[in-house]
């Protein structure tokens, strides 16, 4: 038998229902948020053509797409973010769309990762994109993204944020030749301080050490104002400017807390084009989320100059951070024997239609079986008909309580079943 | 708050790393880690600072899971794992080249004058297959794990990529180096999140041991 018959694809896994649970659970917390929020879902393909998504992408990033060629030659590839789907689709689909957008999603995405231990291939991703909004939208972002990551229980968690203007305000001042700029980004981007130290002593640039400075201002409200005496030009200025306005919006909404500044911050994706985060959580040695505003995004797809901005969570590495487990709520198993099937299956329907969550089994395990299975399933009770004579509908059960193994009779009659649950 | 997890080499760097680290404050001064014993766990008890012993290629594993917050390991490791690490210092001890070195016997002194097809022993694979890579030169690697100068001694291999410091290995096996691919060094590394949640307890460290730098 060939080894890969039983293997999921490197990278990829199936997830049990105890681990399932917990992602739907924190699926339905965070969409709640998305929702307070005005937000809507939209659902893209999982497959998009490779020229698409590469609109607005860097050349490196390329290799982590997954791609295959469909029977007529195209290049198809699996989408390693949903950003670009979702301009794609708003500029397709304009006519029926009218701007400001809030929209939402929970989607996997795929991405090649260089083989690295631990690292998922298959990405859930929740996150939104608010489309054609207003100034307050890099704060909306923010705020929406502390949100759900409170909403889902993750209590120490902080946003570094920076805005791109910054840099490129000072290197814009900077005799930088060629491909050097991109360099010194790499460097800063990675945190690769000693690659840059003695990348800015082989450039013989004069002003390192504006650059050198740049990995020191991280830190607070109080950041702000250094960053802003460093501040050369109109771009960097222009910069700070708006993080001091972004930051009064999350002071007002209280939530100021949960953010630091990070002038050294720089995300892999280049369609940023100007305030950018990333959320990360105390004991976990990953980034949970990121974001920032991409205004020239929906123009590269063919649309008109749209303003946007959006963020993405992790969702199995939220789940990393969290502890709680996932269960499934069971009520209770009714059972099944061939002479009472009629009977315990219109006791089933009506306790299902009553939203009781009710589990049916054929009557052919042992006491100690039945419970052990009840326990599995965190059911309360477990219900059998006593057989009477030629009823059509059970007039009385037996309802074993699984916790105390004690059983008694129920008659049924108007609002048994809150007696027998308590609910 | 503030204590920190540090995942440290394994080997020759061992003795001078602790010194660099208790100069910087993160260790006692009178702490001492019995390098003998199979402990892999030390916990420094005045300031609950931990240090796990790892081996100096695993040690980029371990901070970039965030199993340790911060480690310390040659930049040649770093460069082969490509592992995403804050690399934020040099610590400028442990200092190596990696060099492609040819059997003496093979007359060729200058990197054009490798064949194509070559077969080249490493433990370094990820960097010799760049650097052929960006030379155009379409080589054969055979990764080993160790003793890679055994390599051509018994025409394993045609040349290898290795780690010199003084030379004196290769010398011995007859092999001469002809083209450094990088040099290297100790570095401290920090994973990407630890970095933002103790930010300030590790560039304190940082400073100090900067400014030991300095100062010497």
């Amino acid at each position: 038998m060939s080894k890969n018959i039983l293997n999921a694809p490197e990278g990829m896994k199936s997830y049990l229902p105890k681990e399932a649970l917990k992602f739907y659970e924190i699926r339905d917390r965070i969409s709640r948020v998305f929702q307070n929020w005005g937000y809507e879902p939209v659902i893209t393909p999982v497959l998009e053509y490779y020229e698409s998504l590469l609109t607005g992408m860097e050349q490196n990033t390329q290799k982590e797409f997954y791609k295959l060629i469909d029977y007529d030659g195209n290049i198809l590839s699996l989408r390693p973010e949903m950003t670009a789907p979702i301009a794609r689709t708003v500029v397709n689909r304009r006519e029926e769309l009218s701007l400001p957008l809030r929209l939402s999603y929970f989607a996997p995405v795929f991405r090649y990762d260089n083989p690295q231990e631990g690292k998922n291939r298959e990405i859930f991703q929740m996150g939104l994109e608010f489309i054609g909004g207003n100034s307050f939208g890099d704060a909306e972002a923010i705020i929406t993204a502390i949100e759900a990551i409170k909403s889902t229980g993750i209590e120490k968690f902080k946003l570094d944020l920076n805005h791109i203007g910054f840099l490129e305000g000072i290197v814009e001042e900077l005799p930088l030749k060629g491909l050097q700029e991109k360099k010194l980004k790499e460097y800063l981007g990675r945190k690769d301080f000693v690659g840059l130290r003695n990348y800015l002593d082989n450039i013989g640039l004069k002003q390192k050490e504006i650059i050198a400075q740049l990995p020191l201002l991280r830190g607070g409200i109080d950041i702000l104002n250094k960053a802003d005496d460093l501040a050369s030009t109109e771009a960097s200025r222009k910069a700070v400017e708006k993080l001091k306005d972004i930051y009064e919006y999350l002071e007002s909404y209280k939530v100021e807390d949960y953010v630091n500044f990070d002038f050294s911050l720089i995300r892999g994706l280049n369609y940023y084009t100007g305030m950018i985060f990333e959320g990360f959580t105390e004991n976990l040695g990953y980034t949970i989320c990121g974001g920032g505003r991409y205004d020239n995004l929906i123009e590269q797809y063919g649309g008109q100059k749209t303003p946007a901005v959006g963020f993405a969570l992790g969702i199995q590495r939220i789940a990393l951070a969290l502890d709680y487990k996932g269960t499934s709520s069971i009520d209770g198993v009714v059972l099944l024997t061939e002479k009472t099937s009629s009977q315990a299956l219109k006791l089933a329907r009506r306790l299902h239609r009553k939203d009781y969550n009710i589990i049916i089994e054929e009557n052919n395990r042992s006491r100690d079986e039945l419970i052990k299975l009840a326990h599995q399933k965190n059911a309360a009770k477990i219900i059998s008909i006593r057989e009477t004579k030629s009823q059509k509908e059970a007039a009385e059960i037996e309802v074993l309580d699984t916790n105390s193994e004690t059983a008694e009779k129920v008659v049924l009659k108007e609002g048994w079943e809150k007696k027998v649950w308590g609910k | 708050m503030g204590k920190i997890k540090t995942a440290l080499p394994k080997g020759r760097m061992m003795e001078p790393v602790l010194d660099i680290l208790k100069k910087g404050g993160l260790i006692e001064p009178d702490f001492g880690v019995d390098v003998s014993s199979r402990e892999l766990v030390f916990e420094d008890e005045k300031s609950g600072n931990t240090f796990l012993l790892a081996k100096p290629k695993d040690v980029p594993a371990y901070v970039e899971h965030g199993a340790a917050d911060i480690g310390i390991t040659g930049k040649d490791v770093i460069r082969e794992h490509g592992k995403e690490l804050y690399e934020l210092l040099d610590l400028k001890i442990g200092s190596c080249r990696l060099v492609l070195a040819v059997p003496e016997s093979s007359g060729i002194t200058e990197l054009k004058e490798i064949p194509e097809h070559c077969r080249i022993a490493t433990s370094y694979p990820r960097i010799t297959r760049q650097f052929f890579e960006n030379r155009g030169i379409q080589v054969e690697i055979i990764k080993l794990y160790g003793s890679v100068e055994l390599a051509p001694l018994v025409e394993l291999s045609d040349f290898i990529v290795d780690i010199t410091s003084t030379g004196t290995t290769l010398k011995e096996n007859n092999l001469i180096p002809i083209a450094e691919i990088m040099s290297s060094s100790a570095r401290l590394v920090v994973n990407s999140v630890s970095y933002r949640t103790r930010y300030e307890r590790i560039t304190d460290l940082i400073n100090q041991i900067d400014n030991i730098g300095e100062e010497d």
